[in-house]
């Protein structure tokens, strides 16, 4: 796939890649685009475009990393962007894996030990992810937003090295639990139901994945660079 | 992992070209350079061997290179764009026409570093649990700490360590809890 630039056409970007639409929509864009291009939506919807780029081109290329990230991208924009995805998780997707488990545990027999298992591990499995992200819109988010308006000092009650910890270890389990389902659960459910179900896991760990880049190599550096020129001061 | 591997050539298209062919095949970093400075540093910190993948415009390896691949840490394969002689392969004394075919790079990246590419890396993905790495399972997926089922079974936590590692790519699961759904589904503990 290619990295997009201004010129793009908004439609090239949803036709390469159909998978961005609800980053589009963290962004407040909508369909019925006609032909604008990336930098006319910007424009019109007031959209940071050289944020905007960064986040649609590391959605896309799990490689790609800015050389350098302008100036005018804040760590405020780059939180209001995760945060937005966090509302995304929390009042879709869980509560959408969650109908889509419930659905497929319901089509087999009643009281299946090994179907309860299953649900047992995403419960636990969705406890410690709302833990991460109440632990990041709590601590690290206020830390960073603090640090930005002088009002916290670098390493005050918090310290952003503690971050990038958690994230590969909610990715494991997301791991653990589509092999689980792939390699090992008796199919005593509806095969449509199950399919519907791991697409939306396999879907979730993707975005999850793009959301820890952000954080582990835009959000993270960045606030690493104030801290620095803070404590050189 | 037995060594590494590095690309240098100023073309982006090739170097490029050569890391996303290697990368397809193998769960490996590639070490992308524009030019040969830089390469040496490379060789001082790296104690298990280098293959370099070396192309200049016109066709040869720079001296520098060939200086360093006399000490026998690194083996040098040079890129060309010239006709060798016929025959089947397009490798043959450490030249590899730009021409070949992707399998020709893989077979000479998995010679050097003497391990199979990725997709047959899952080798042990299937492979029946040892009496000892069933052992370790039960006990963690009871919920023991590793060092807990260090202390039970009278071993090194190093030891619980490699088996939860050799448990991981056994099952392809890695979490405790994962390999407590796994001991209940296959019925080697009791969901109580």
């Amino acid at each position: 796939m290619r990295l997009f630039t201004a010129e793009d056409k908004m439609t090239s970007v949803i036709r390469s890649n159909y998978e961005i639409l609800p980053v589009l929509n963290r962004f407040g864009i909508r369909l019925g685009l006609g032909d604008v291009t990336i930098a006319e939506v910007c424009d019109t919807r007031k959209i940071n475009i050289n944020f905007f780029l960064i986040i649609l081109n590391t959605f896309n290329h799990e490689e790609y990393v800015t050389a350098e990230v302008p100036s005018s991208v804040t760590p405020g924009l780059v939180i209001e962007y995760l945060r937005k995805t966090h509302v995304h998780y929390l009042n879709y997707i869980v509560p959408r894996l969650e109908q889509e488990l419930e659905k497929m545990i319901s089509g087999g027999p009643s009281g299946s030990p090994d179907l309860k298992v299953i649900d047992t591990f995403y419960r636990k499995y969705k406890k410690e992810l709302l833990l991460h992200i109440g632990d990041e819109e709590e601590n690290t988010f206020p830390y960073v937003l603090g640090l930005m308006a002088g009002s916290v000092k670098p390493g005050e009650g918090y310290n952003i090295k503690v971050f990038e910890r958690e994230h590969s270890d909610l990715d494991t389990k997301l791991r653990d639990l589509r092999n689980l389902i792939i390699k090992y659960l008796r199919p005593e459910y509806d095969d449509n139901d199950c399919n519907e179900f791991l697409i939306s896991l396999y879907r979730f760990e993707k975005d999850l994945k793009d959301h820890a880049r952000i954080e582990d190599k835009i959000l993270v550096p960045m606030v690493q660079a104030i801290e620095k020129k803070i404590a050189g001061r | 992992m037995k060594g590494r591997v590095a690309v240098i050539t100023s073309s982006e298209i090739i170097r490029r070209g050569i890391t996303s062919i290697i990368k397809s095949f193998f769960n490996i970093e590639v070490i992308q350079l524009t030019s040969a400075s830089g390469l040496k540093d490379l060789c001082d910190e790296n104690e298990s061997g280098l293959l370099v993948f070396s192309h200049t415009g016109n066709g040869g390896t720079p001296d520098e290179v060939h200086s360093l691949g006399r000490n026998g840490k690194i083996r040098i394969v040079t890129l060309t764009d010239r006709n060798m002689p016929d025959t089947d392969s397009s490798y043959q004394k450490g030249n590899l026409h730009l021409n070949a075919d992707p399998f020709e790079v893989r077979k000479v990246v998995s010679d050097f570093l003497k391990i199979a590419p990725a997709n047959s890396l899952k080798d042990t993905e299937g492979k029946a649990l040892t009496q000892r790495e069933k052992d370790v399972l039960i006990l963690v997926a009871s919920g023991l700490s590793n060092k807990e089922v260090a202390s039970r079974l009278f071993i090194s936590i190093h030891t619980v360590i490699s088996h939860r590692k050799n448990l991981t790519e056994k099952l392809g699961i890695k979490s405790a809890s994962g390999l407590t759904a796994y001991a209940i589904i296959n019925k080697l503990i009791d969901p109580s």
